[in-house]
């Protein structure tokens, strides 16, 4: 464990990567592309857990995902914690908003009772952390620092 | 008038219409709307070229509410309040709504106007509505170079061409958002299509760049160089935050209020941080490289894949269902070990948690303000059984820190973030008193453990209630914890780990239900049928629809076949789910 302090220039950077990386992801997953895209963020060592059911790499990925419903993710509050450790560090990323499945209450019967919750948005948390890629090319871009991908990621419906 | 191919029949109509849409043109009298809109009768004696259009763009702009507009205007001007001293300024770079009114007022009003225009003013009208696209059509090809793929709108108000039309440039007297979205969409239809466009030195505000992302999504590189981008909303339309340009590589906006005034006030830095949120796939800023992290997908991937090209999801239910708590890779012991000293020390002795933090720990936690439909659905909020539900209260949280990113810009960004155990402390005393129930029903909180990187993941979702309104939150709090090194102050003090990160997410209560185990019926008819049989029955029949993954209706006809006895329902299944139709199953 190392004490090395946080620089602001740690902190924005973090930032940045997790504005970037909650867009990426959930635009992804709610894609009609999201077997052939989601895949894409993760590594063979990966773990993932769905509600409690474990999945490894991307293989795990698809198969979580290629049987899914439907989904419209919406942010509500996001956070990012850079933890030391590696250089660039590893980020930790909590996120928590509303999902839909399906075509949501609109495909509820029509006599379905008005309290009834089913078809309505579910809260989800999900939590990810994410790692620079050691066997990734150097960058190519300008400016870029490391490609990051999925080395953890937790996902609860919790509303 | 081309010397380019001659544009596909329908587009030439399309682009009058949508003119014609956009308000842009009008099929008014605009002779007697002139003479009938003369505000003052004040006539500038020195006539500009950039008034000449009038007649044509923006007449139709004073019937839309003119004044509302006009004094909104006036105030961004910061200039005198004086309707009249502005536009006797006429020429004066942000004095550009006021002069429209003096230019409307004078067209009709002399020959010096029409001197490019011999005509009649009717005709000129009529014959206008088409031209005045093809004019600026022949304005876009020729600033385009498709070699470089690079249009270069700098300077437009020099524009011979446009002088010679008579068109008034975006940021010119009343060139406004419209004037740029019909540029902007000629632009589009460029083939091969745009990467690059300048737009320098033509005294933009924000709203011209209202329609530049309907038209242009896709372009890598933009400069707006020396214009009039003051705040940061003027930078709205054009932000990734916004779901704008998300293939934008470099922005130039060097010369503008905004970045000026950061610059000069010391605040580069902070600019630099802001721009770079708001342009989040950007990599070249004023010139100047932006440190990123990139991901194997980009933000515009996925975003609108060809119509047809792929097989969107179609699945009606859950693949897998809501499963129990999960720890994996660690003793379980040593999670609730840690649960049920930290919860309680957090409710009642938030200081002794200084030990728990090392000095590089962090903490920080997120406000998630916005109402979970269900419970409100299910009317938790409303309920008389939590009368204490209406008297919390976000403003206690808001107050003191919240980093949820999503809303958060600026210093608070790093000031929400505290590191070290001491700072952690100071920011846990200014949060409301809690009270984490860990000792009452297990069912209201799950747990979900695992080796990830440097340390073991802990993520724990459940509820506490509240002081001083005794109402219920709900949480979800994401701990990564280390084993505590011998000698550490955690150690000597009890600790058999110490936390690295600690990301707090408070939310408005939903029932623990959410994460209750078993299957997730999603198919509404699966719901209609269960919720059709009696409430004590349906237990049962999803135990049934979870142990077999049946749907509602064979799972009843199991149990009513098995004398709704659980484990001969499932032997039975067992001897005959090979001879099971597929649509006996949920999926």
């Amino acid at each position: 464990m190392t004490t090395v302090p946080l620089t602001p220039a740690d902190i924005e950077i973090a930032t940045r990567a997790a504005d970037n990386f909650t867009r990426i992801y959930y635009t992804a997953y709610d894609s009609p592309t999201r077997v052939s895209e989601l895949p894409k963020l993760y590594r063979p060592t990966s773990a993932l857990t769905w509600n409690g059911t474990p999945f490894q790499g991307a293989d795990g990925v698809v198969s979580l995902v290629q049987n899914m419903p439907p989904t419209k993710h919406d942010i509500q509050s996001f956070d990012c914690h850079p933890i030391p450790g590696t250089q660039p560090p590893s980020l930790l990323i909590v996120v928590s908003g509303s999902v839909t499945h399906g075509r949501g209450p609109a495909g509820n019967p029509s006599a379905t009772a008005s309290r009834n919750k089913e078809g309505h948005p579910r809260v989800f948390s999900q939590t990810f952390m994410l790692v620079p890629d050691a066997s990734a090319p150097p960058p190519s871009a300008v400016g870029e620092l490391a490609k990051y991908y999925i080395s953890a990621d937790a996902l609860r419906f919790v509303g | 008038m081309f010397s380019s191919p001659t544009p596909a029949p329908g587009s030439r109509a399309l682009a009058t219409n949508a003119l014609r849409g956009a308000g842009l043109m009008i099929d008014r009298d605009t002779a007697m709307r002139d003479v009938s809109d003369k505000p003052t009768g004040r006539k500038s004696t020195t006539k500009h070229r950039t008034h000449r259009s009038r007649a044509i763009y923006d007449i139709n702009d004073k019937g839309t509410g003119s004044s509302r507009m006009l004094s909104s205007r006036i105030s961004a001007n910061s200039g005198p309040s004086d309707l009249l001293s502005i536009r006797g300024a006429s020429r004066a770079p942000t004095g550009t709504r006021p002069r429209r009114n003096a230019v409307s007022g004078g067209v009709p009003l002399g020959p010096p106007n029409l001197s490019h225009h011999p005509s009649a003013t009717v005709a000129r009208i009529s014959s206008s509505k088409s031209r005045s696209v093809d004019h600026w059509n022949e304005f876009v090809k020729k600033r385009y170079d498709p070699q470089t793929k690079c249009l270069n709108l700098d300077s437009m108000a020099d524009d011979e061409l446009l002088r010679r039309y008579n068109l008034q440039a975006p940021g010119q007297g009343g060139g406004t958002a419209r004037e740029a979205g019909v540029i902007f969409k000629l632009a589009g239809r460029l083939k091969p299509p745009v990467e690059t466009v300048s737009l320098a030195n033509n005294n933009l505000t924000g709203q011209h760049l209202t329609y530049f992302d309907k038209y242009l999504p896709r372009i890598a590189n933009l400069s707006l160089q020396n214009n009039n981008l003051r705040m940061w909303k003027d930078l709205d339309p054009i932000s990734s935050r916004k779901e704008k340009l998300l293939n934008l590589r470099e922005l130039v906006l060097m010369g503008n209020p905004l970045r000026e005034q950061e610059y000069r006030n010391g605040h580069s830095d902070r600019y630099k941080r802001e721009l770079a949120r708001r342009f989040i796939t950007l990599e070249l800023l004023d010139q100047e490289a932006i440190a990123k992290i990139s991901f194997d997908v980009a933000p515009s991937d996925g975003v609108a894949p060809p119509a047809g090209s792929v097989k969107p999801p179609s699945a009606t239910t859950f693949p897998f269902e809501m499963g129990p708590s999960f720890i994996d890779g660690v003793d379980p012991s040593l999670v609730s070990t840690f649960l049920s000293r930290f919860l309680p020390a957090f409710d009642a002795a938030r200081p002794s948690l200084a030990d728990v933090y090392t000095p590089s720990s962090t903490f920080s936690f997120s406000a998630n303000t916005s109402i979970p439909v269900r419970a409100r659905v299910q009317g938790v909020y409303t309920s008389p059984d939590m009368p204490n539900q209406r008297k919390l209260e976000w403003s206690a949280w808001l107050g003191s820190g919240s980093r949820n990113l999503h809303r958060l810009s600026g210093d608070r960004v790093i000031e929400a973030l505290h590191v070290g155990g001491q700072d952690i402390v100071q920011a846990l005393m200014k949060l409301p008193l809690t009270k984490h129930d860990i000792l009452g029903a297990p069912a209201n909180f799950c747990v979900d453990a695992f080796l990830a990187g440097v340390g073991l993941l802990v993520i724990v979702h459940g509820q506490f209630i509240e002081a001083p309104s005794q109402g219920i939150r709900s949480f979800d709090r994401t701990f990564m914890l280390a084993p505590a090194p011998e000698g550490s102050r955690a150690k000597m003090n009890g600790w058999d780990v110490v936390i690295l990160s600690d990301q707090w997410t408070i939310r408005g209560y939903s029932k623990p239900e959410a994460w209750a185990p078993g299957p997730m019926l999603l198919p509404p008819d699966q719901q209609a049928l269960l919720s059709s049989i009696p409430e004590q029955q349906r237990p049962l029949v999803l135990q049934l629809c979870g142990q077999t993954t049946l749907n509602v209706k064979y799972a009843l006809d199991c149990l009513n076949g098995n004398g709704w006895d659980l484990v001969r329902a499932v032997d039975n299944f067992n001897q005959v789910k090979a001879t099971l139709p597929p649509d006996a199953f949920l999926r």
